[in-house]
């Protein structure tokens, strides 16, 4: 009877592991070939060379601090104005403004990139309002993508990080906040010494959820500048596909490579870590 | 008392002033696509709907991938989520911690594998080749499995103790009660599918293939662009107005906490 059971239950699995072994992991095995040989006809292996290629590229390396210096800007504010609004939220129903905060994140990339050419293009809202004030107009979705870019990140994924972390801050009990109301009539107090440890783990989730959606914003960036964007915003994405133009799989794979261990660890070591962080509240 | 009552209406200030600001791209948008030449008029969408015929056939290339997806993607979540919550088995943890995994991985990181795998099968530049990697995706069983594990296990005991096999503990007890998040898993879906754009731009050349997602970018409709823009924004929109509270659900249940 046990025996069978544990049958049933993988059989019930198959069909869409094996789907995700077929369509995600196989082949990201099999892609590892490319990335540590070269050669076409005869494949020779070469260890590290096709990372050192990668490493050295111009190009990539553009990307890559791109990518970096967006996160390292884009992620902390994302978060911290979510929990600003998610601590406001949490107070009362809000309706229209919850509904509002979700929206962006809704809207088809297509259709958000028209509205935005149109506000921040050449003759757009932006440079009539510009005008307006007596300065010159400016060509603002290329000179100034990438606080553009920053401010379309936050406005795309603020109402999405607010609902987790509104959800975390209901869940906990009211004697908390009522027994440090006792003490003190501080809110930011309440908030940095009480609410913060207690959600910490849905606020490193939130994070990695963060770092995982810039990486969406790429639907954004083509939308709004087709193949070519200004330099500041150029991203991975765009490299990978030049390389599929050229059919340069050694490079590519090496890239992928490299981004699938980085992403893996870091969401391996928020899973691990976090389990930690339930055990220290609990 | 008076100094707390400032504070929340201040806060209620920053809140709706965030609110609006993520109201100001849609709202603008709807105000272009109702202006012709610098008139109030429909131009836009006479001229979107009566005479470009790419509009449909892209619009249809759009409906089409996001059913097929969710046609594959419902029904494989919701079994492998029954198997991995209700038996216990070798290397149950380890097939959850890919799902988690692999939910979290963006599409950038197993483009290359992805193309590979597409490739050798034949099918690049046809419509299988978006319609199988996001059907086999690991989101919706991730997001049902969250769902089924915080539900209470007495009930499908006592129905297996009543002898119901698998097949009708499924069908009779865990799909309706995962009603709710089955929904929810539609509507998440639904919205990233309908505004896909990596993957055509990989996977895709022939311009007939192509969901209309990736084509309102550059000048493809000219003038008119804002109301196709309107026009492809009216499906997720309707599905926000109508579901705003599954889809707020489903967002909560695909946090870790």
């Amino acid at each position: 009877m046990r025996k069978k059971a544990v049958y049933t239950g993988i059989l019930l699995v198959l069909p869409g592991l094996l789907g995700l072994l077929a369509f995600y992991v196989i082949p990201f095995f099999i892609s590892l070939i490319y990335t540590f040989t070269q050669g076409v006809v005869e494949r020779r292996f070469v260890g590290l060379e096709n990372f050192q290629d990668l490493l050295g590229n111009t190009v990539f390396r553009q990307a890559v601090g791109n990518t970096a210096s967006f996160l390292a800007v884009g992620v902390p504010m994302l978060l911290l104005l979510s929990l600003l609004l998610s601590v406001i939220l949490a107070k009362d129903s809000f309706s229209w403004q919850r509904w509002a905060l979700l929206l962006p994140f809704v809207l088809p990339a297509s259709s958000l990139a028209v509205a935005w050419r149109s506000i921040w293009g050449t003759g757009g809202a932006a440079d009539r309002l510009l005008e307006l004030l007596g300065m010159s107009s400016r060509n603002l979705l290329e000179r100034s993508a990438f606080p553009l870019l920053l401010v379309l990140y936050l406005l795309r994924n603020v109402g999405y990080i607010c609902i987790i972390l509104t959800s975390a801050i209901r869940s906990l009990p009211p004697e908390y906040q009522e027994s440090y109301r006792l003490d003190s009539t501080s809110e930011s107090g309440y908030v940095r010494l009480i609410l913060v440890p207690l959600i910490a783990p849905t606020l490193l989730f939130a994070g990695v959820v963060s770092v995982v959606n810039y990486f969406l914003l790429f639907r954004d960036v083509y939308m709004i500048y087709g193949e070519v964007p200004p330099k500041t915003v150029y991203m991975l994405q765009h490299f990978m596909n030049n390389n599929f133009y050229k059919l340069n799989y050694q490079r590519l794979s090496a890239a992928a490579f490299l981004l699938a261990i980085c992403l893996s660890g870091l969401v391996a070591l928020v899973l691990l870590g976090q389990r930690r962080l339930k055990w220290n509240v609990e | 008392m008076w100094n707390r009552g400032f504070r929340f209406a201040a806060q209620r200030v920053l809140l709706s002033f965030v609110a609006v600001c993520c109201l100001i791209p849609m709202g603008y948008l709807l105000a272009d696509s109702v202006r012709s030449m610098g008139h109030l008029s429909l131009r836009q969408y006479e001229d979107i709907l009566l005479y470009t015929k790419e509009f449909f056939t892209w619009f249809w290339n759009s409906v089409l991938y996001t059913s097929a997806i969710l046609a594959l993607c419902v029904p494989t979540a919701l079994l492998a989520a029954f198997g991995l919550t209700q038996y216990r088995f070798h290397g149950r943890n380890g097939v959850l911690f890919l799902y988690t995994l692999l939910m979290l991985l963006p599409f950038q990181a197993t483009v290359v594998a992805q193309h590979l795998l597409l490739n050798a099968l034949g099918l690049l530049d046809t419509r299988l080749a978006i319609i199988l990697p996001l059907g086999f995706g690991a989101f919706g069983t991730f997001l049902l499995t969250q769902f089924l594990r915080g539900l209470d296990r007495a009930v499908i005991e006592a129905a297996q103790l009543d002898g119901a096999g698998w097949f009708q503990t499924l069908t009779q007890i865990i799909a309706p009660m995962c009603r709710p998040a089955i929904v929810s898993l539609i509507v998440l879906q639904l919205i990233s599918c309908w505004s896909m754009v990596d993957q055509p731009v990989v996977f895709l050349r022939s311009e007939n293939l192509l969901p209309l997602s990736q084509r309102l970018s550059g000048q493809v409709f000219g003038p008119s662009a804002f109301a196709a823009g309107v026009l492809y924004a009216v499906t997720p929109m309707l599905v926000y107005l109508f579901c705003q509270k599954a889809l707020e659900e489903g967002i909560s249940l695909s946090s870790i906490k």
